[in-house]
């Protein structure tokens, strides 16, 4: 089910593109913003970029859940698929792959033009650098799908989403900055592994919650 | 069974709590012995909710979305007809647009469709007329007539009253929040039926 579910998501995307398309866009508009913002020097400019490469994925995030949700309300598709014989549990865990999947290829593509425009110089480990992006995108998107599902049966649903999710994403923010950090000023990783487990920590806590109530968070 | 009542009385708000999507106030609803509202999915294989929107993603096409909503409520199965279920609705010709360029009346051809391709044995239905022309109407019916079974319920939202009295056994009638009518159809019924429209209506 649990396929059938997350290959629906991908379709509808793959058909209409709306939330690729408005994350990319965003994304390269907050850092041309970003760019034309700050007149510091690299160096300077290096101890921020973590801080605002997070926030710029925050304010994307939300873009691309609000999209995600905004399609099944349209039509009352959740309507129908609620009350079909699927465990709840399972759309949430759909979203939630799916979301993560749309905002770690979207920064993929943004991460290029982040360092140009804000003329960073960056050598990483790859993999290292793999993990806390795929962390901390899991972590804003736990909370994001679960915030959603809440306030998707809200009117003004597109407000209460960031006015929910932002104060309750400050542990990802803050863990995922450090970690972030720690990776750009070339630290071991046992010195902001730390991050890295409270990032892990968070999006287990998180998934099960989610998985379990979601059932009766999307109740009308 | 028909539901019948005035604009805003709840007719689609209990279908919709029949069906598991809004809590009640009070009590609880047990199709098949279960809760609907349970996290036990079992008993909802054979409920069928069709509401008053489509229900379906306006960005797919009509093979899509029901070929989604089918595989939904079977998911180990393959080799549904959806083609010729197509073929029936009248809507094969147009199978690969977006139901987002369908018009009111196709759309309940397509909810037509996934009622036809669903094995159920309770379909809630929210206005099943609504915005069809004469061949939907006659689809729509004759479908209806074919579903008159000892295992199928059909519970329907509708506005027609003689509609009502020709086709349902059991005739609800909605009104000021409480039930007003809830009887089986029957001699004398055209009469009760009407004085009580008649009196919400005034």
């Amino acid at each position: 089910m649990f396929r059938i579910l997350l290959k629906k998501e991908f379709l509808v995307e793959l058909k209409s593109k709306e939330i690729s398309a408005s994350m990319l866009t965003f994304g390269i508009a907050v850092i041309l913003i970003f760019a034309f913002s700050f007149n510091v020097p690299p160096d300077i400019m290096s101890t921020f970029a973590p801080g605002l490469f997070w926030v710029m994925t925050l304010f994307i995030s939300t873009l691309g859940l609000h999209r995600m949700y905004a399609y099944e309300k349209e039509f009352d598709a959740f309507g129908f698929l609620i009350s079909a014989p699927v465990d709840r549990g399972l759309i949430f865990l759909a979203k939630w792959v799916s979301g993560t999947l749309y905002l770690v290829i979207t920064d993929l593509f943004i991460l290029p033009p982040f360092l140009l425009f804000l003329q960073l110089q960056v050598s990483v480990s790859i993999g290292l650098a793999a993990l806390v992006l795929i962390f901390g995108n899991l972590g804003l998107m736990v909370l994001g799908s679960l915030v959603s599902g809440l306030a998707m049966r809200a009117k003004m649903s597109e407000v209460l989403l960031p006015v929910l999710l932002f104060p309750l994403a400050s542990p990802v923010m803050i863990a995922a900055t450090k970690a972030s950090a720690g990776l750009l000023k070339g630290e071991p990783f046992q010195s902001w592994q730390v991050w890295v487990f409270i990032l892990g920590t968070f999006i287990i806590s998180f998934g099960l919650v989610g998985f379990l109530v979601f059932d009766h968070i999307t109740e009308e | 069974m028909g539901l019948l009542g005035k604009n805003g009385t709840g007719k689609s708000t209990l279908l919709r709590v029949v069906a598991g999507l809004s809590s009640a106030d009070g009590g609880e609803i047990l199709f098949k012995d279960i809760a609907v509202r349970s996290t036990q999915t079992g008993n909802r294989k054979d409920l069928l909710y069709l509401g008053h929107a489509p229900g379906m993603y306006p960005g797919l096409s009509a093979r899509e979305n029901l070929e989604f909503a089918v595989r939904i409520y079977y998911p180990e199965k393959t080799g549904f007809p959806l083609e010729s279920i197509l073929e029936e609705v009248g809507l094969l010709s147009q199978a690969d647009d977006p139901i987002k360029v369908y018009s009111q009346g196709m759309l309940q051809r397509l909810k037509l469709a996934v009622a036809k391709a669903i094995d159920w044995e309770l379909l809630l239905f929210d206005e099943p007329f609504s915005g069809l022309d004469i061949q939907g109407r006659k689809l729509t019916q004759s479908f209806f007539d074919q579903c008159m079974n000892p295992r199928r319920s059909l519970l329907l939202v509708v506005h027609e009253i003689d509609w009502a009295l020709e086709h349902c056994t059991r005739i609800i009638i909605l009104g000021r929040g409480l039930v007003l009518y809830d009887h089986q159809n029957g001699p004398g019924a055209r009469e009760n039926v009407s004085r009580v429209f008649s009196e919400i209506m005034s």
